[in-house]
């Protein structure tokens, strides 16, 4: 771990967030979302968690974004309730910033990081999610299933359950989406 | 306020000489990327699910430049229905035969019984099977999901 290219990573995860909420367009906006799923891949990849990084390069940044873009081409360029804003120069005005959220926000952020002294250090042989089970993995999962990559192997077999309903779960999704958007007719 | 759907038909995408052709030469190579990725998992980073997503994106990439109906005509809306059923089918298959060769679910050694490799190497053999069913049904999902919203649920015309 750099903690120079991790901050450098951060600090762009950061502004590709803000900019994802703030951008008035829609599509710009699905695009910058796009380079956000890319950078936090690269900081999986950083982290030493390739086989994540993988997933979140390929679903976060790639299907996803396509997701979102065939969403989109339904819907119009720019988000309604800022065209109203644009329209009427007011709007924003009479609102101001709402108190109460602002203040639940910052309270929650401040419990967060409180809890956060708590954790272990990256990567620290010690700390208790390290002591549980990763040793029996690391010592014997090679030779128990011929596999070279531990990854693969606690994923197909030794939870091979958490995989099995992934999938039923992936595809409980992709039934669910037919069936709301599906419309009954000639079928091709 | 125009839709982006409209903005599009000005210039429809379909009909674009030079993307057609370098798609058209592009495809095979993603595919073959896609099995590698979902076949190569026992020894590098990847496996059925980024595989899988990366073989229905090929064929996302054939619907978006040559339009839903070429792709259609590649894999059939039927046919991706089945192909999405039989990913999970075939893990649940897998788990329930280790039991009926006697072991637990899923306990892939059990199926030494049926060609023997040995245990250990059928352990191996077993998650690369059920690899594959993952790798199938994540790609047709993945396209499933896509068709119906790319078409608005009419599975007719795509973007």
């Amino acid at each position: 771990m750099i903690w120079q290219l991790d901050l450098f990573l951060l600090t762009l995860v950061v502004i590709c967030g803000f900019g994802t909420v703030s951008t008035r367009g829609l599509l710009s906006s699905t695009i910058i979302f796009s380079a956000y799923s890319f950078l936090m891949c690269l900081l999986y990849a950083e982290m030493g968690a390739v086989d994540v990084a993988f997933t979140e390069a390929v679903v976060g940044a790639g299907v996803s974004t396509i997701f979102f873009i065939a969403a989109l081409f339904r819907s119009t360029r720019r988000s309604p309730l800022i065209i109203r804003g644009v329209d009427d120069p007011h709007h924003f005005k009479d609102q101001g910033l709402k108190a109460l959220p602002l203040a639940l926000a910052f309270v929650t952020g401040a419990l967060l990081f409180y809890g956060m002294a708590d954790f272990p250090d990256w990567g620290d042989p010690g700390s208790q999610p390290n002591t549980h089970v990763s040793a029996y993995y690391i010592e014997n999962a090679v030779r128990e299933t011929h596999v070279p990559n531990l990854v693969t192997a606690v994923l197909g077999d030794y939870r091979g359950y958490d995989t099995m309903f992934e999938l039923v779960v992936i595809y409980c999704a992709g039934v669910s989406v037919v069936s709301i958007l599906k419309q009954e007719g000639d079928n091709p | 306020m125009r839709t982006l759907q409209q903005d599009a038909h000005i210039r429809m995408p379909w009909q674009d000489m030079i993307l057609q052709t370098a798609v058209r030469v592009l495809i095979p190579f993603i595919q073959l990327f896609g099995l590698y990725v979902i076949v190569h998992g026992h020894y590098s980073p990847g496996g059925g699910f980024q595989g899988g997503v990366i073989l229905g994106a090929a064929i996302i990439l054939m619907a978006l430049v040559f339009g839903l109906r070429a792709s259609m005509h590649y894999i059939s809306e039927n046919a991706n229905k089945t192909l999405s059923i039989l990913g999970p089918f075939v893990f649940c298959f897998i788990g329930v035969l280790c039991i009926v060769f006697g072991g637990g679910f899923l306990d892939y050694g059990a199926l030494d019984s049926i060609i023997p490799l040995g245990w250990n190497e059928w352990r191996s053999f077993g998650i690369f099977l059920v690899e594959l069913g993952v790798g199938v049904g994540v790609m047709s999902i993945m396209l499933r999901i896509y068709r119906v919203l790319s078409s608005a649920g009419t599975m007719d015309k795509g973007l």
